[in-house]
């Protein structure tokens, strides 16, 4: 055992332990000198410090285990049927949102259906450019008539002075 | 955590939670009780056992932190409110002499100590766990763990050194 070893400086191991700079090897060397050693009259103070690291029980009883695993499969089966509604709930969700991701972006218009939608999204526009159009040749129309009907008279008042000057022939 | 990992991780500690526990409520049948909670704690997280800084650091907070619940929890149905009731030492000027004497004659002189020391020399001395574990259950640097216990194990050592110059009824 360590604390049998008969050149250690027990004083100054003892005085790094205080100093917070010995690491577990040197402690646990000086927990078994004070627990087993033979402890010099002026470091026995200190042993109270060390045998109050060792003073409790070392072991639980063997129940302990099977009584552990026994809980832990109870509250596993208490909380199943929650956990899988929960789970199902959210593969089910992640499904969905899955599909609808994948919707958009593998969906791509047709150019019909593309020309069609951009149609739809003018159709405002176009009625009223129909409308428009459709006023104006109906202007068109009204004034090709206006036209027709002056050519008309001019066509009369032509055969007219063609007639008077055959008179006056 | 699977069932399997439970009992490959969380069981093992089972005697090492234990004896913290014991250290602070000097009970056998009530440390049992915090250990079964600790576990059962860590078994509800449901955590896979590589998330944890250290499973280990992790449980022996967690004991230390029930243990003291249940000590408040006991003393304030008991009517006092004494924190020290259920460690109060039985002094007297014959040597210690007996482990458990020296438990509770230690936690006297702990309990004046700043509360991060004396839960750094807790899990140190008490709970063995090493300066990596503790800095990374507290989120706090090595060298500051480092300067935390060495002020606590010197406020320890000026303790015991009034016993060494007057005796053990010096410090009651």
């Amino acid at each position: 055992m360590a604390y049998q070893q008969i050149n250690r400086d027990w004083d100054d191991l003892l005085e790094r332990f205080w100093e917070g700079e010995t690491n577990e090897v040197e402690e646990q060397e000086l927990k078994d000198f004070f627990l087993f050693g033979q402890v010099p009259e002026q470091l026995l103070p200190y042993s109270v410090y060390f045998r109050s690291m060792d003073a409790s029980p070392k072991t639980l009883d063997q129940d302990f285990d099977q009584e552990m695993m026994r809980r832990i499969y109870n509250q596993k089966r208490g909380s199943f049927k929650v956990i899988n509604l929960y789970r199902s709930l959210a593969v089910a969700a992640s499904l969905a949102a899955l599909f609808a991701i994948g919707s958009l972006l593998i969906w791509r218009p047709t150019p019909a259906q593309q020309s069609l939608t951009t149609i739809c999204e003018n159709d405002k526009i176009v009625n009223e450019a129909f409308q428009q159009t459709k006023q104006a040749l109906f202007m068109l129309s009204n004034n090709m008539e206006k036209g027709e009907s002056q050519i008309r008279q001019l066509s009369k008042f032509d055969k007219t002075h063609q007639r008077i000057n055959a008179t006056k022939k | 955590m699977t069932a399997s990992e439970f009992q490959n991780h969380v069981l093992p500690l089972r005697d090492k939670l234990y004896s913290f526990a014991w250290k602070f409520l000097l009970n056998a049948e009530d440390a049992r009780d915090v250990v079964q909670d600790v576990m059962m704690k860590i078994w509800e997280e449901g955590k896979e056992p590589a998330e944890y800084r250290s499973m280990e650091a992790w449980c022996m907070t967690l004991t230390r932190n029930r243990a003291l619940d249940r000590i408040k929890r006991k003393n304030f149905r008991e009517g006092s409110l004494d924190y020290d009731v259920l460690i109060e030492p039985q002094f007297s000027d014959a040597p210690i002499n007996d482990a458990k004497e020296a438990l509770n004659y230690v936690k006297e002189l702990l309990k004046d100590l700043p509360v991060i020391q004396r839960e750094i020399i807790e899990l140190r001395d008490f709970g063995d766990l090493s300066y990596e574990e503790i800095a990374a259950e507290l989120q706090i640097d090595i060298n500051q763990v480092k300067v935390y216990l060495h002020r606590a194990r010197k406020f320890v050592q000026e303790g015991l050194n009034k016993i060494m110059q007057y005796g053990l009824s010096a410090n009651k």
